[in-house]
């Protein structure tokens, strides 16, 4: 079950890119990692930290997207909140996957296109269990709408 | 500083971002490996010291924004485009947004963050659509100008604005009293008036509300598309290409309307105040399509 934070104070925010890049192990890259590359960056994972890109030619694994390393980092590493701000609304299909399989936070402060997926999301501030779109954005709009009252 | 501006970013292995802004903040998010810290990693790249590869086309220079230093920068420099990646670790802080309105610069900001301290339009957040190697942007969401008279309609405005719809729909106008209340009003049936210009950090709550939105670029822009401004130069000049004319002096383009709509009506029956509805906004005038010799000189102007 992912648990979702609408907000957090901005030091608990970490920076996916600057963090995925000073974290990640060798271990990271398994075949979760392979999927995440091919289906998010359209790009192989072709050995050790080096992947191929159809637009930008061979670039380490360094360069790979954001949303791509906050799908990695929610899968590897259970010692952050991983920010998945960086994940587009390309990244909710696999989002939602590891949600029916492992307990992970995420940070995601925008509303997330979930479309017809069902995912086991627990939303931090409330408490409430999600599996539905509608459910989580109901949730969100909630959150917003309180933020001005 | 104008908004308008063209910008061309390419390196020798042929990866391209052509694009063009058109406000002071621009916003660009969408799905995720599209480019967009391509796009910031080239920017950055081209603005080192030494030859780079990559080549920046613009009529003004295009930089990156560090967090070391930023607010002096903002201050000191200006006629830039400022590229903002999303690691940016004060983009959501208030000193952020009051350099940022406060500088003769635009900004090209790649976030999901809604930032409401920002105004910024819902027609200048893009993504980036890619071709191979060429990229560009694309606006997310379409045009929300139509009105739709539905069993209940509630604008963001108070005062003129609010007078202005009520005068036309009656007791079912409501205000929310500001753009950040209007979401709470939303659901089915309802139409939602805000100021597009302003109301980019909103306009996803809107959405969930299932409302149906009008969205023009303010309640002052609406009044000078009026047939009564039809021949005023300033007014056809404006609307006709608004990035021109509006600057980065502008803290949003409703302040810029709301200065030109003042400015033209000063001394006139039509005078502009957001306190109080003119009744020429909404009353037929007798001599349209004038000046305000024009406005005639029966019509006693409102008390303000």
């Amino acid at each position: 079950m992912v648990t979702v934070y609408f907000e957090l104070p901005d030091e608990e925010i970490i920076s996916t890119s600057k963090y995925f890049n000073n974290s990640y192990t060798d271990e990271w890259l398994d075949d979760w990692a392979k999927r995440v590359i091919r289906e998010i960056d359209n790009s192989e994972l072709i050995s050790e930290g080096m992947v191929q890109s159809p637009v930008l030619g061979p670039i380490t694994i360094r360069e790979i997207s954001g949303g791509a390393k906050a799908l990695i980092t929610m899968n590897s590493d259970n010692t952050v909140i991983s920010n998945a701000n960086s994940c587009g609304d390309n990244c909710a299909p696999l989002l939602a996957e590891l949600s029916r399989r492992k307990d992970f936070s995420v940070y995601l402060s925008y509303p997330m296109k979930f479309g017809d997926l069902t995912f086991d999301m627990k939303i931090a501030r409330t408490g409430r269990i999600c599996h539905k779109a509608a459910e989580y954005e109901k949730e969100y709009l909630l959150w917003r709408q309180n933020m001005t009252s | 500083m104008e908004t308008k501006h063209d910008i061309l970013v390419n390196n020798k292995r042929g990866v391209q971002f052509k694009f063009t802004i058109y406000r002071k903040f621009t916003i660009i998010r969408g799905d995720s490996a599209t480019g967009k810290t391509t796009l910031f990693q080239m920017v950055s790249d081209a603005a080192s010291s030494r030859v780079s590869g990559v080549t920046v086309s613009c009529d003004v220079t295009v930089r990156p924004l560090n967090e070391s230093g930023y607010i002096l920068e903002l201050q000191e420099e200006s006629n830039r485009i400022y590229v903002i990646d999303e690691d940016f670790g004060p983009l959501k802080s208030y000193d952020f947004a009051k350099a940022a309105l406060q500088s003769d610069n635009c900004f090209i900001i790649i976030t999901r963050e809604s930032l409401p301290a920002i105004p910024y339009s819902y027609k200048e957040i893009y993504g980036i659509k890619t071709s191979g190697k060429f990229h560009s942007l694309e606006r997310i969401y379409p045009d929300y100008e139509e009105f739709h008279n539905t069993g209940k309609i509630v604008t963001e405005d108070e005062d003129a604005g609010y007078d202005y719809y009520k005068f036309f729909y009656g007791d079912k106008v409501l205000t929310s009293k500001g753009n950040s209340n209007l979401s709470k009003y939303g659901s089915k049936n309802t139409l939602l008036i805000g100021d597009g210009c302003a109301i980019g950090a909103y306009i996803q709550d809107l959405l969930l509300t299932k409302s149906d939105l009008y969205l023009p670029e303010s309640f002052e822009y609406t009044l000078l598309r009026k047939s009564m401004f039809l021949h005023v130069n300033e007014v056809k000049e404006s609307l006709s290409n608004p990035g021109k004319k509006i600057s980065t002096k502008y803290v949003s383009a409703e302040r810029y309307y709301t200065d030109l709509l003042t400015q033209i009506t000063r001394n006139t029956p039509a005078q502009y105040s957001k306190a109080n509805l003119n009744e020429c906004y909404v009353k037929d005038c007798c001599c349209k399509g004038t000046r305000c010799e024009f406005f005639t000189r029966e019509k006693k102007a409102p008390e303000t």
